[in-house]
């Protein structure tokens, strides 16, 4: 009974992020995805300490309760925000010329930092290792808020933007943070 | 179960264009782009394959990608912003939120 509520959940959940992708459709409309991006994950930081804190309050029925809504919030948000603003992203920055190299390194990225990460989510969970439960939150709103931290200085807001554009305000090394005031003239060629 | 579908609207999905307009068949191209456009920018499909044709032309004139262009000047950055976003897709709580169903079980593990 109780296995078949919480996989009945874990359905509920997928659901919900199928429906927040979707939504997220109608989000990147009127926000860019620099602002998306780093205030998603900021806010996702946010839960995960609380995610953290609900977890260091003892064993309770409430505060178990507590938990499983958190991780559903964190995975729900993170599926409206910072998951498909990071697809565009991605496709966005590279030059085109290189675009299929540079989504290949990439990719490769993105696994270097999987493999571990599934360790140590594994071990950080098992009861028979560290246990940590929900206060793995910590952990993981700490690699989060270095990763927020890292977008908001590194990554530009090229909504708006023309391949040509972006070529160029990469060439002139425009700080990711002033690319939205930054005017590119029809006549400007580098 | 997510491939089946997937699998029938790529049978019934146009071929690419630019494919076709390499293979050099350009009629087929044409169909192809009236089908993949929008009924108001469909007024000249010839026109798009024509500009399909002369891009393919002068792609074949440039010189190929290598991959150690991709950590010159500022496609450095370019790239590493690139390997920055897909690496903290694990980084951002993702790996715990996904383990939902691991806090309900335990959940359901307290109310029992």
């Amino acid at each position: 009974m109780a296995d078949n509520t919480a996989f009945a959940l874990g359905l509920i959940t997928s659901a919900l992020q199928w429906i927040m992708v979707m939504l997220s459709w109608v989000l990147t409309t009127y926000l860019g995805r620099r602002t998306i991006y780093v205030y998603g994950q900021l806010i996702n930081c946010g839960f995960l300490v609380v995610l953290g804190i609900a977890a260091s309050c003892g064993a309770s029925k409430a505060a178990s309760n507590a938990q499983a809504s958190l991780g559903l919030i964190v995975s729900v948000l993170f599926c409206l925000g910072p998951a498909p603003a990071s697809w565009v992203i991605i496709g966005e920055t590279s030059s085109v010329r290189l675009r299929p190299l540079t989504t290949g390194i990439g990719r490769g990225a993105y696994y270097i930092v999987n493999i571990p990460c599934i360790f140590l989510a594994s071990y950080m969970l098992n009861t028979d290792k560290w246990d940590l439960g929900g206060k793995s939150g910590y952990v993981w709103a700490g690699t989060a808020f270095i990763c927020t931290a890292m977008s908001y200085i590194w990554i530009p807001e090229m909504k708006h933007r023309s391949f040509r554009e972006i070529d160029i305000l990469f060439q002139r090394r425009v700080p990711a943070r002033k690319w939205k005031q930054t005017v590119v003239d029809i006549n400007d060629d580098e | 179960m997510f491939p089946t579908p997937l699998a029938i609207l790529l049978f019934i999905a146009p071929e690419s264009p630019w494919w076709l307009v390499r293979q050099g068949r350009l009629a087929e191209a044409e169909k192809a782009v009236k089908r993949l456009g929008r009924a108001s920018s469909n007024d000249n499909p010839a026109d798009a394959v024509a500009m399909m044709r002369r891009t393919i032309e002068l792609e074949k004139t440039e010189k190929k990608p290598s991959l150690i262009e991709l950590w010159k000047g500022t496609d450095r950055y370019r790239t590493l912003i690139v390997c920055g976003v897909y690496a903290s897709q694990n980084l951002t709580g993702n790996l715990i939120a996904n383990q939902a169903v691991y806090f309900f079980k335990r959940k359901a593990n307290y109310l029992l």
